[in-house]
């Protein structure tokens, strides 16, 4: 427990020190937090949109708001959970404009599989992770925005109840009902699948 | 008829996110009911493939393409909105600033006082002939036509009280280079208190009383001299010296 509060209280020491120097115009903080979060976001985003180059939009949008109000930032949560709310503002935005346009969620495949870091695996093995982890990218479309955006955040991000709750703004009941309902939701459609 | 967990607390128990207490029974409960267990596996098979699914690279353009546009975002921020920023960053500046105001606010008292006193230590002696003096009451003066100066200039001393009138002083201070006054263009100096002219006929003048139109000389002092405009007295051992000045457009 003590170690927890610790860790917290370095967390947060090292948002203000991020946020004071970008305040004083010190644009290497706001590289840093890029470099903290940049991957996240655009895997984020990418897992939400489906594709590339919604992701990387997503992306460019989400790093222009946090540098925009970064100077603003008061620190009543956590660097990571704000900049995360802001991505998925950002992600929810598109997906609505898509419904709107009656389109369906481009998950195209582009060759994010192939990407994946498989190193360190036979041929076999990585065939089959790539199987794997197609079929999840395609299951992850099928699932209901608001349930996928909280299981991965869980997931893939490794966020706790208490952090979903702050990025989604919603109860932790909720955040545990969302989870459930997903991962259950994903089951499902992988199993159909299959 | 066995009770089983529901879906979301089976879900939060693969997360290890239940309260000690639920834990504790939904455990107990899991290693006794198969379906739960079921359900516990199918939950952490579906948390783990989207745990395994890897965090993909960035694009290299993203960097550059944010680099570019948080460029273009401030070249097309308004001007005034640019020194607005600039002027919030200078305030959160370490408090440079305020020193440098301060700084600039004492010289520029310091400027001030010290113009104050060279103001006054210039003024030298000022007096003021009431005009209406009971001693002052020769029609002489009406001769000599209308002036504004209802102020005088002379020394503070009992030789101005002699000669009926009430004084004013300051005196130049002490220890500085003695006070010039040019009256009726002629050059008099301040010494002990006593404007005189030095070298008029041989004798230093003791007073001199700047009068203005309409006043009265002195009564019962003897003249002995004077030009036009300029009358030289004799107060018992005192020379006086009476100005009145040209009438307006002389």
């Amino acid at each position: 427990m003590a170690t927890a509060a610790l860790v917290t209280r370095t967390e947060k020491d090292a948002d203000r020190d991020l946020v004071e120097r970008h305040r004083y115009g010190d644009e290497t903080a706001f590289d840093e937090v890029y470099a903290l979060f940049g991957t996240m976001v655009y895997n984020l985003a990418l897992r939400m949109l489906g594709n590339e180059a919604d992701a990387s939009d997503c992306a460019q949008e989400t790093f222009l708001r946090v540098h925009r109000h970064l100077g603003g930032f008061r620190g009543r949560s956590g660097l990571k959970t704000w900049v995360f709310r802001i991505a998925l503002n950002c992600c929810r935005t598109r997906v609505r404009r898509r419904m709107r346009r009656r389109r369906f969620l481009d998950f195209g495949r582009d060759d994010l599989v192939a990407r994946a870091a498989d190193r360190d695996r036979d041929p076999e093995e990585q065939a089959a992770a790539r199987e794997t982890s197609r079929a999840v990218h395609d299951a992850l479309a099928a699932v209901k925005p608001v349930y996928r955006e909280a299981v991965l955040l869980r997931d893939l991000h490794g966020f706790t109840y208490e952090e979903i709750a702050t990025v989604l703004g919603v109860r932790i009941g909720t955040v545990r009902s969302r989870i459930a309902r997903g991962r259950d939701e994903l089951r499902r459609v992988m199993e159909s699948e299959e | 008829m066995s009770i089983h967990c529901s879906l979301e607390t089976l879900s939060a128990y693969v997360d290890s996110e239940l309260p000690d207490v639920e834990l504790r029974l939904v455990e107990s409960h899991v290693e006794r009911c198969s379906e739960c267990r079921d359900h516990v596996s199918r939950l952490e098979g579906i948390a783990g493939h989207v745990r395994r699914l890897e965090l993909v690279s960035v694009p290299a353009t993203l960097v550059p393409e944010i680099g570019r546009r948080l460029r273009l975002q401030r070249d097309r921020q308004p001007l005034s909105s640019r020194i607005e920023e600039e002027l919030r960053r200078a305030a959160r500046a370490p408090m440079l600033a305020p020193l440098f105001a301060l700084v600039f606010a004492f010289s520029v008292i310091l400027y001030l006082f010290s113009l104050g006193v060279s103001m006054r230590s210039t003024s030298g002696t000022r007096m003021v002939i009431g005009g209406t003096s009971a001693d002052i009451s020769d029609a002489r003066a009406a001769d000599a036509g209308g002036g504004a100066g209802a102020e005088s200039e002379r020394s503070a001393d009992e030789a101005g009280v002699q000669a009926g009138v009430s004084v004013a002083s300051d005196e130049s201070p002490a220890g500085t280079e003695p006070a010039h006054r040019v009256l009726a263009g002629r050059l008099f100096t301040l010494y002990d208190g006593v404007w005189t002219e030095e070298g008029v006929r041989g004798r230093a003048v003791d007073v001199v009383i700047d009068v203005g139109s309409g006043d009265e000389l002195p009564r019962g002092l003897e003249e002995i001299g004077g030009v036009a405009g300029i009358y030289r007295m004799l107060d018992g051992g005192t020379i006086v010296e009476i100005i009145v000045p040209a009438p307006p457009g002389e």
